[in-house]
């Protein structure tokens, strides 16, 4: 069932969005070979706080942490850890806050150390222009084909491949709420639903440089790699449908 | 917040639906409610498959009772 938010509700979500993007954009600058994961994670509590928002991820049941650090191979959903990053890592900071009961949702891919490759470039510029091209069909009128289709084409067109089982999703009092929004086209666009003011949506790009097919990390609960462990990345804004315009909340 | 034992219930339901993201939908028995359930740290590391027909025993935080932990399958 999908929850369309009043305006009033969209105006709390669109502060609690600009808090995480100004977390984001206090991370980044800290992301550099010698730290671990788990000090990412301390500095997005610290910056959540400081911005007056609470932790989203830890209101899912059993996951105890306020970002997600998938690197290279891991996809979604890998936990913060003692694990140091190294130079040319590609690391995916997904983080998201809460604020007076309404989630917003963000994630940013990079290469740890600014150490990259002409590959490695394109492969994340590819996955930022998706998303912008999903974020530009996220209006009234259109449908939920057409966001997937717009991510869909730019990735595979450029030789990548969409995470199958890996959608973007409504967000609000719930972290994953419906729709959820496939980055490739399931069924004939004009059979999936229509985009109306209210809805809030999580767009993702999740993709890869080989499988479509993700497997769960070994002995990990929530680490989700891909299955024949080839690159991965993940790129995600909040936005916020109106009748007006289509504001990107993160 | 620190939740302790007496803050969960436990239910069984059949999983209707598995959904992107590795969630599920489930129907609680006895009841038309649908809760949209993760699967727990022990079944996804034990490689325990879900599929729609099978039933299992969740979890639901007093906290947050529209979203349910899949602990066991029946």
């Amino acid at each position: 069932m999908i929850t369309y938010k009043t305006d009033a509700e969209i105006e709390i979500m669109r502060v609690g969005g600009e808090k995480l993007k100004n977390v984001m954009k206090k991370l980044l600058p800290q992301v550099r070979a010698g730290i671990t994961t788990n000090d990412i994670n301390t500095l997005a509590v610290k910056y959540l706080k400081e911005q007056g928002a609470d932790i989203s991820f830890n209101k899912v049941e059993g996951y105890k942490w306020a970002v997600c650090v998938p690197i290279n191979e891991q996809v979604v959903h890998t936990p913060p850890t003692k694990r140091v990053l190294k130079d040319g890592d590609v690391l995916t900071i997904d983080i998201g806050a809460y604020y007076q009961g309404f989630h917003t949702d963000h994630a940013i891919a990079l290469v740890v150390g600014g150490k990259s490759t002409p590959e490695i470039d394109r492969f994340l510029q590819v996955g930022r222009e998706a998303l912008d091209l999903a974020i530009a069909q996220a209006k009234v009128g259109n449908r939920i084909g057409h966001i997937s289709e717009a991510i869909e084409k730019k990735v595979t067109g450029a030789g990548y491949t969409i995470m199958k089982q890996l959608t973007g999703h409504g967000v609000g009092h719930e972290l994953h709420e419906d729709p959820f929004i496939p980055g490739y086209v399931t069924k004939s666009i004009d059979k999936t639903m229509k985009l109306k003011a209210g809805m809030v949506l999580a767009l993702e790009v999740i993709y890869s440089m080989g499988s479509s097919e993700i497997a769960y990390e070994e002995d990990q609960e929530w680490s989700i790699i891909t299955a024949d462990r080839s690159m991965s990345a993940c790129f995600e804004h909040t936005v916020a449908i109106t009748d007006k315009n289509t504001l990107v909340l993160t | 917040m620190k939740e302790e034992a007496g803050d969960f219930i436990v239910l069984e339901g059949e999983v209707l639906e598995n959904l992107p993201n590795t969630l599920f939908r489930v129907k609680v028995n006895s009841s038309e409610k649908i809760i949209l359930c993760y699967l727990s740290g022990k079944m996804r590391k034990n490689y325990i498959k879900i599929l729609p027909g099978d039933k299992v025993k969740f979890e639901l935080s007093r906290y947050d009772m529209e979203r349910g932990r899949i602990i066991y399958r029946v």
